[in-house]
């Protein structure tokens, strides 16, 4: 499953505070080393971009998981109005 | 031998507690008042323990590793924080065995199982000293392969004959927690449909769950959402108490809080 390790970076980083650290400051050099994840996907999951992310079959759980590490607002990042 | 005597069902949201400011003071007012009632009717009952069935939310179980059914076995679950406070609550390894043993293989059953906020979030309102025990029941309803709606009602029944066979507890409240719809994480989050809701409700209360009983996942999932598989946390409760009369405390489409929100209590 092609969205499986950016679903396990996205998990770890709730149970995990350097992992979630890393997400928040796109350090993308710790990512990398701890996941196998391409350039693109690290920006994705930094940039809480849910289409690209849901595109690649990143579970809606994953989305809602990845908004509590960034403090994103979902209805914003799918373009809607603040809930 | 266990009698069953009650069962709480109610929806579960982190928001309420982490963001209760959300909604209108109104609407907390009502939930909150609603809580209220589930607790003290809670007490009335006077349980030696709860068998609570949940679900999780990719904190103890991985999309690549998902059981249907899990029995938590271990003596102590606690909790993940997760956008609630950090709990734990005690429960009990011979008593859970026995139910694992009395459900059979359909089961799977898990030692060291900490429990999301599909558990803490009603414990949290209905035992906030988390002083009652806690037998844990994982239902999977959040990534396949989930249990059919068929199977999640089968699974009450079994439950059922199952709870009957503990010997270490003499009164044991079943809790289901869940639902009901809500779109959640995807393009139409936070949506819910009151309609769903209402006729879910309504068959609920009636006991004539044959159309949800044959609902597939996917015909679920359109008319509820995917947050909407966790009605099956209600089946398997309504299917373990059959005969039990059916209050309902409040209902409620909560967007805010990402939830169709409803509570109700069942008495012999």
């Amino acid at each position: 499953m092609p969205a499986l390790e950016i679903m396990r970076c996205i998990r770890d980083a709730r149970h995990h505070v350097a992992v979630a650290e890393a997400i928040r400051t796109c350090e993308s050099a710790r990512l990398v080393e701890w996941y196998e994840l391409s350039e693109r996907e690290q920006k994705a999951i930094t940039d809480c971009d849910v289409r690209w992310l849901t595109d690649r079959g990143v579970h809606p759980f994953s989305l809602v998981q990845l908004s509590r590490v960034l403090d994103v607002d979902l209805c914003i990042a799918w373009g809607k109005d603040g809930s | 031998m266990a009698e069953l005597v009650g069962a709480i069902t109610m929806s579960h949201g982190s928001s309420m507690i982490s963001q209760p400011e959300k909604v209108t003071a109104c609407v907390r007012e009502q939930v909150f008042a609603a809580m209220k009632q589930a607790r003290d009717a809670l007490v009335t009952m006077e349980p030696d323990a709860l068998i609570f069935v949940g679900t999780d939310h990719f904190n103890t179980f991985f999309i690549d590793d998902m059981p249907k059914f899990c029995i938590g076995t271990g003596t102590t679950f606690p909790g993940w924080a997760d956008n609630i406070p950090f709990y734990e609550v005690h429960g009990s390894h011979q008593a859970a065995e026995q139910l694992a043993e009395a459900v059979g293989p359909t089961v799977n059953t898990m030692g060291g199982m900490r429990l999301d906020h599909s558990f803490f979030g009603p414990l949290h309102y209905l035992t906030p000293q988390m002083d009652l025990p806690v037998l844990p029941i994982f239902q999977n309803c959040i990534a396949e392969p989930m249990p059919s709606l068929s199977e999640s009602h089968d699974f009450g029944r079994s439950l059922r004959t199952a709870i009957d066979r503990i010997s270490q507890w003499n009164r044991l409240v079943l809790v289901g927690s869940g639902g009901l719809s809500h779109w959640i994480g995807g393009p139409e989050h936070s949506r819910v449909s009151s309609d769903f809701d209402q006729a879910f409700l309504s068959a609920f209360t009636s006991g004539n769950l044959n159309d949800y009983q044959k609902m597939s996942s996917s015909d679920l999932e359109l008319s509820a959402g995917n947050g909407g598989h966790e009605i099956r946390n209600w089946l398997t409760v309504r299917a373990a108490a059959p005969e039990f009369g059916v209050e309902v405390l409040i209902y409620r489409p909560i967007r805010e809080w990402l939830v169709g929100f409803s509570a109700a209590i069942l008495r012999p």
